[in-house]
Order: structure tokens, then C-alpha cells, then sequence
């Protein structure tokens, strides 16, 4: 089973198109305690799946860095440290800053768009599902541009 | 960690330098982070469409297995 970090962004952006579990068929995912604050904002109870992780004493500093020089928020930037502390396979962020910064820690990090397509190609969304999804993302607050989008729509057979 | 190499004008290196002293970076390092946080903002949108044509390429190869 994969390990992925995950910061707000997907959460939210598949919890608004009603389709949070779609993560927990990737892997199993950790969240930092900040993400766990961020999300309760929007759902209303936090599902068991997520494992919180809390952030160590020794970490803070670097945090603190990140967020004062990448521009990231606490969250991202934890989500990032904690990848890195738990081997994480993945870490799952909308985030530019927080994807670039990823990047250069030589850390795989995909968005929400990879998180749908993920569960196209292994058979958990068929092709109606799927093309919902995309559409429903128009209304919810992930950018997507119209190439991106039918450069996605264009891949379900 | 990995080390990069940067060739640079003389004139930049002591500007770099003027601003560690200063006190507005610590390190050359951070300046280079503060330079890419500000590359981000810039060119978000060209970003944006980059890494969903990565997520694209990485979801076509689950379907051929290849990952």
C-alpha cells in the first residue's frame, strides 16, 4: 500500500465534488495536525481513514523557514517536512509553491486532476464517473484550464 | 541535498552579499528559495497547467502499468 502526505488543497477540492474517498483508494493517507485544523473548517467530521500526524519539536524551525521563504502556508509546508520524515511515496498538493519546492526535495507530488485520472486508470471511476467529475471541478474551486480539461476528458475511453 | 553551481556577475555576487548582511536573507540558499517562491508567483498559470500535464502523464502510466 502507497504512503502519501496530503496537504488541504485535494481535500477540499474533492470533498466539494463530493468525492473524498477516491484518495483513500491511492493509499493510506497522513495528514499533518494543521491540515486536520484546516479541513474541519469544511467537513463535518474528519473520516478515520486519515492518519494526523503531529509535527516534532525539532522540525519547527524548518517549517517556519519554508513558510517565510517559499510563501507556503503552515500546512503545505508541514505536509512537505513530514513527507520527507516518513519516506513518503507521494505528497498530494494544488499548491504551486508548495508542488516546486516539493520538486527540488526530489519528492513525486501530484494534485487532484492526477488523484481522479489515478482512479480512472486503476478501475476505481468508469468513464461516466469520471467525465462528472472533471465537469463537477469546473464549479468547485480548482483551477483547471480548458486544454487541461479536455486534454483530460480526451483520455477516457 | 544536492549542490548547484551558479555563475554570476562579480556586481551580483556583492549585491547578494549586501543583502545577507543586511540581514534580509540568511544564507545564499535563501535567496535562491525567495527567487523561485517569486518565479512561482509569476508564472502561476503556466505552473498550474505543468504540473496537471505531470499528474496527466503519471495517471496514463498506471494504466500501462508502468508504474
Amino acid at each position: 500500500m502507497k504512503i502519501l502526505v496530503c496537504d488541504s488543497g485535494p481535500i477540499i477540492h474533492l470533498f466539494e465534488i463530493k468525492n473524498l474517498q477516491l484518495l483513500f483508494n491511492i493509499g493510506e493517507i497522513f495528514i499533518p495536525s494543521t491540515v486536520k485544523m484546516e479541513i474541519e473548517k469544511y467537513l463535518d467530521s474528519i473520516p478515520k481513514e486519515f492518519k494526523i500526524v503531529k509535527m516534532d519539536e525539532g522540525e519547527i524551525p524548518e517549517v517556519e523557514r519554508i513558510i517565510r521563504i517559499g510563501k507556503m502556508h503552515r500546512g503545505e509546508a508541514e505536509a512537505i517536512i513530514i513527507a520527507k520524515r516518513i519516506n513518503a511515496e507521494i505528497l498530494l498538493t494544488d499548491d504551486t509553491s508548495a508542488r516546486m519546492y516539493a520538486g527540488l526535495l526530489n519528492l513525486e507530488v501530484h494534485g487532484s486532476l492526477g488523484i481522479v485520472l489515478w482512479n480512472y486508470f486503476n478501475e476505481f471511476l468508469d468513464k461516466k464517473d469520471t467525465e462528472r467529475i472533471l465537469y463537477s471541478f469546473k464549479k468547485s474551486s480548482l483551477w483547471l484550464s480548458e486544454s487541461i480539461f479536455q486534454k483530460a476528458l480526451s483520455l477516457l475511453e | 541535498m544536492t549542490s548547484i553551481v551558479l555563475n554570476v556577475p562579480d556586481s551580483f555576487l556583492s549585491l547578494v552579499n549586501g543583502y545577507i548582511k543586511a540581514g534580509v536573507f540568511k544564507t545564499n540558499e535563501e535567496l535562491f528559495l525567495a527567487a523561485l517562491s517569486e518565479f512561482v508567483s509569476r508564472n502561476q498559470l503556466e505552473l498550474l497547467d505543468h504540473f496537471a500535464n505531470e499528474d496527466i502523464e503519471w495517471a496514463k502510466k498506471q494504466k500501462k502499468g508502468l508504474k
